[in-house]
């Protein structure tokens, strides 16, 4: 097992921020955890990199506990957050080699640069002074200083914070391309439910610091969400003649489509393939919330309405 | 740990320091400058003192107070150099990639420390030239005499572990000490002797080491021998310093680490 929480807790002052979480996630496996501001994230992520304290409960890396041998665990992991910052005055070469002294790593340069071209940063670059970075390019450097590193566990805490939509989702293909490559242990934590559900095999949905959901992202949205709607219309106009289990409902719109709600899961697609049955069809698509809307209405604990399904649309 | 790493390690902070100095070109010009100016304009204040009749001061007054402000100045940088390591780190947002060597704190705190000597070292050298060589102010220095101001150094470091661990948990407070330490040298007799504070001031003199390590050093200059009592003395009291440095700092990251204060990212 790579990492393992059993029934940790945590409090700050007066404020619960983790009542009793348990979790697994595998080795190898891309494992995300989702949540408003203040449900927990960052607060697993610190307890796991031993930089906090749990009050009660235990977590391990690689079967190391990270309270009583922190040392083990730190050696496994690292930490990655859109926050972390270099020696400004330094450039990038010079700040990846003093962390790779630290880290005891011999050949950084080798690496640094076999990462540096796969990330799209050059020699002239790493010749820069920090100061001169962007945002997106000592993201960039960040990921090479854990890639140089080579731990076998890595958090990902919220690291595309503050990167515009373009390096963004750069990051993301990178993100997943080495990720994919290095067959590591990931923990991924944010805010924007689209690269969750991009990058992540396995989510966790943390609220009020409880995990209230667990499972791979389409479970997830078919248990937040249950029903899904199929709009078509026949090019002659015809009304449907279809009789499913799984239909709970069929409303004709005036301007001529159609709308079948029902259950979601794999009988969309026969559904689908029912009404392209009973005739020439001019339109049809089916209507799949995104993570986003499922974590927003999960985070709400807002009863489902049929005008809340459309509201997905 | 074996020491191999630690070198490796302390390498690495070494490197990082100089190459971070030598990046601030101006900085680092005023921090070769600053030593000689100061150097330059006690003698200068010492030797008029001296040639208007002087202090009655064993040695003359120039050589008292180049002395002084040579042997505080050594100590002074220890004390800063490991106070400020943890903090720096936070406040720059470096201190989570340093933590996570799989090593106690206690490793980069003091590589930093010793990097920071290597500046003491190196201002000492450059004081001590100017002293010699240009106003003639000879320290008569030895390698015991030179042995003791090391460990003069090392009394204070234990110190400074104390204000590192607090300062994790108390931004606020190494404001607080800087004051508090810098009162000590109106204390312990660098600008003047001992003799001329009030009686009261003069029981916390005796209560601060680093009156004893300037005592030290001046009879080493004037008579060639450091007086055992001083040498016990900061013995003693680096031993109890760094107990208690030590004490302080594993506390203040043990409460860091329950309250989250660590690393706030």
């Amino acid at each position: 097992m790579g990492i393992e929480v059993q029934g940790i807790e945590k409090t700050f002052d007066d404020t619960k921020a983790l009542k009793g979480i348990s979790f697994e996630v595998e080795e190898g496996e891309i494992f995300g955890l989702l949540g408003p501001n203040g449900a927990g994230k960052t607060t697993t992520v610190k307890i796991l990199a031993t930089m906090l304290l749990p009050d009660k409960g235990r977590a391990f890396i690689r079967g190391s506990d990270v309270v009583k041998h922190p040392k083990e665990a730190r050696n496994l992991v690292d930490v990655i957050t859109a926050r972390d910052k270099f020696y400004r005055r330094l450039n990038g070469y010079q700040n990846i080699k003093f962390f790779s002294r630290l880290y005891q790593v011999d050949d950084w340069k080798e690496k640094m640069q076999r990462y540096g071209d796969h990330l799209g940063l050059t020699e002239s670059d790493f010749e820069k002074r920090l100061a001169d970075y962007s945002t997106g390019m000592r993201q960039k450097l960040n990921l090479i200083r854990n890639m140089v590193r080579e731990t076998p566990i890595l958090f990902l805490d919220e690291p595309t914070l503050g990167l515009d939509p373009v390096s963004s989702r750069k990051f993301r293909s990178l993100l997943k391309d080495i990720m994919q490559k290095e067959d590591k242990t990931v923990i991924f934590t944010s805010h924007n439910m689209f690269e969750v559900e991009e990058l992540c095999e396995r989510i966790a949905i943390l609220k009020d610091g409880k995990i209230t959901m667990t499972g791979d992202p389409k479970k997830l949205k078919n248990e937040i969400f249950p029903k899904r709607m199929i709009e078509f219309s026949f090019k002659d106009g015809r009304d449907l003649d279809l009789e499913s289990e799984h239909i709970y409902r069929i409303e004709k719109k005036q301007d001529g489509k159609t709308q079948v709600y029902i259950n979601a899961g794999d009988h969309v697609h026969d559904v689908v393939q029912e009404i392209l049955n009973q005739g020439r069809v001019s339109h049809i698509s089916v209507k799949e919330p995104t993570l986003e809307e499922a974590f927003i209405k999960h985070a709400g604990e807002q009863e489902e309405t049929d005008d809340e399904v459309t509201s997905w649309i | 740990m074996d020491l191999k790493q630690y070198f490796h390690i302390l390498y690495a902070f070494l490197i990082r320091d100089w190459q971070r100095r030598w990046s601030y070109k101006l900085n680092f010009i005023a921090m070769l400058m600053y030593p000689i100016v100061w150097v330059s304009v006690f003698a200068l204040l010492g030797r008029t003192v001296d040639e208007g009749g002087g202090m009655g001061i064993e040695g003359g007054f120039a050589t008292y107070i180049v002395v002084g402000i040579i042997t505080w100045r050594f100590i002074r940088v220890g004390f800063f150099d490991s106070s400020w390591s943890i903090r720096w780190e936070q406040h720059i947002g470096t201190f989570k990639n340093i933590y996570m060597i799989p090593h106690h704190l206690l490793v980069p705190v003091s590589a930093t420390a010793l990097s920071g000597f290597t500046v003491s070292l190196l201002n000492f050298v450059e004081m001590w030239l100017v002293a010699e060589f240009v106003f003639g102010i000879s320290l008569n220095l030895t390698l015991p005499s030179f042995l003791f101001l090391v460990l003069a150094w090392l009394s204070v470091i234990g110190f400074g572990f104390v204000i590192a661990g607090i300062a994790v948990l108390y931004k606020e407070i190494q404001a607080v000490f800087t004051v508090i330490f810098f009162s000590f040298q109106f204390f312990c007799g660098v600008f003047f002797p001992v003799s001329s504070l009030p009686r009261a001031a003069q029981y916390i003199s005796r209560a601060i080491p680093i009156t004893y390590a300037l005592n030290g050093m001046r009879t080493s200059m004037n008579h060639g021998y450091i007086p055992l009592n001083d040498v016990l003395i900061m013995v003693v009291a680096g031993i109890i310093g760094m107990v208690i440095g030590l004490v302080t700092l594993h506390l203040c990251l043990q409460k860091a680490l329950k309250d989250g204060k660590l690393e706030r990212y």
